[in-house]
């Protein structure tokens, strides 16, 4: 695999193959940051495929001197939330969907950790319905993806203080669904 | 004690480097070898979950699709990629392009809200001497983008003032006929709307 460098320098050379490359590389992270603001497996993959075709056409306006993760999260991060928007948007219309809220199921073993981590996407989905989505987005940065608060900013287009903000409010809203939905899990099984 | 994905992490060490580790001190690397041992381990896992139990989520940084989930993902990005080239290269997508079509549009409104308002300004003018008003008809022809100095003042600047959309700004300004017609001009910019 290239260097990360050389590979965005061949996009921006208008090299395809260089493409190729970064998907591989980024696509995992970039379906996870989606489906965390979406919630919906179906319009992640479609915010991921999106998120290519914009870093395809915006790359050649990317300053290489530039930290690159944070420039091509803010294009991923602001198509799930103009998605997130657009179907509340359509949720609140007349006859629009509003889906109910599933009950807890019982959860796998930690040891098994393929069908531990679906439950654990599955609570997430069914937590993150009381989040904005601007606290969905910084929460999954910063607990899921380990992203400091200054880079969230960054990636968010907001300023440190509002992330702070955003994760407090997350937190809490959070932690009042795991107690009341999950008393086990707070408890810490 | 329960077998660890990774030699470097056992119970004691994460116990030794919980703290760290919750208050997100510990670096990139050693993160994820903890992360790893604590989410296979349930001793560990529920020491964790019980001091902060929104490290339950913490193992959704290691989900990955498996490959078949990505067969077909880079001919279509390809497709979508060549899809947009060649929409933007042909003379229709060039010149009927979305963004193209809002700015004529939004030119278009401001140019009717421009007319209107000069229409509205220049039908009723300020009293004449002996106290009738003067009344013109609608003036033809074009207008004088300067003030006519002396007579009207110095034109207003322009005003930026925040609207309810986060990001959209409105951005108004007064430009003074020759005839003491007051032409405002209102800019309604949001860089949210996505074309």
């Amino acid at each position: 695999m290239s260097d990360e460098r050389a590979l965005i320098r061949r996009c921006r050379q208008r090299d395809e193959g260089a493409l190729a490359e970064l998907i591989e590389l980024k696509r995992q992270k970039v379906f996870r940051i989606a489906l965390s603001i979406v919630g919906n497996e179906d319009d992640a993959k479609d915010i991921t495929q999106l998120a290519f075709v914009r870093l395809w056409a915006a790359i050649p306006s990317f300053d290489e001197s530039a930290r690159f993760d944070p420039w091509f999260f803010r294009i991923v991060v602001n198509l799930g939330l103009d998605h997130f928007r657009k179907r509340r948007r359509r949720a609140e219309e007349p006859g629009g969907e509003i889906e109910p809220e599933p009950p807890p199921g019982p959860m796998a073993s930690v040891q098994d950790a393929t069908l531990y981590r679906a439950d654990i996407r599955r609570i997430w989905n069914e937590a993150a319905r009381r989040l904005t989505p601007p606290q969905r987005a910084a929460f999954a940065l910063h607990e899921i993806e380990g992203f400091g608060t200054e880079e969230i900013a960054r990636v968010m287009g907001v300023r440190a203080s509002t992330v702070r903000n955003h994760l407090l409010q997350a937190r809490r809203h959070l932690q009042e669904y795991l107690r009341r939905r999950y008393p086990e899990i707070a408890r810490g099984r | 004690m329960t077998n660890a994905p990774r030699e470097i992490f056992d119970c004691g060490r994460v116990r030794a480097f919980l703290d760290s580790y919750l208050q997100g001190q510990v670096p990139p690397p050693e993160r994820r070898a903890m992360r790893l041992h604590i989410h296979a381990c349930a001793d560990c896992h529920a020491r964790v979950v019980a001091r902060d139990p929104l490290q339950l989520f913490a193992p959704l940084a290691d989900e990955e699709r498996e490959e078949a989930f990505w067969a077909g993902f880079w001919p279509a990005v390809r497709a979508d990629i060549h899809a947009v080239e060649a929409e933007s290269s042909s003379w229709r997508g060039r010149f009927l392009r979305p963004s193209l079509a809002w700015s004529a549009a939004a030119l278009l409104l401001v140019a009717a809200l421009a007319l209107a308002r000069t229409w509205r300004a220049a039908a009723v003018l300020p009293e004449a001497a002996g106290g009738a008003p003067i009344v013109r008809t609608v003036p033809e022809g074009w207008h004088r983008v300067l003030p006519s100095r002396g007579s009207l003042g110095d034109p207003a600047p322009p005003a930026l003032e925040d609207v309810r959309s986060p990001s959209a700004k409105v951005l108004s300004m007064k430009v003074y006929g020759q005839d003491q017609a007051v032409t405002e001009v209102v800019l309604i910019v949001d860089e949210e709307i996505r074309l």
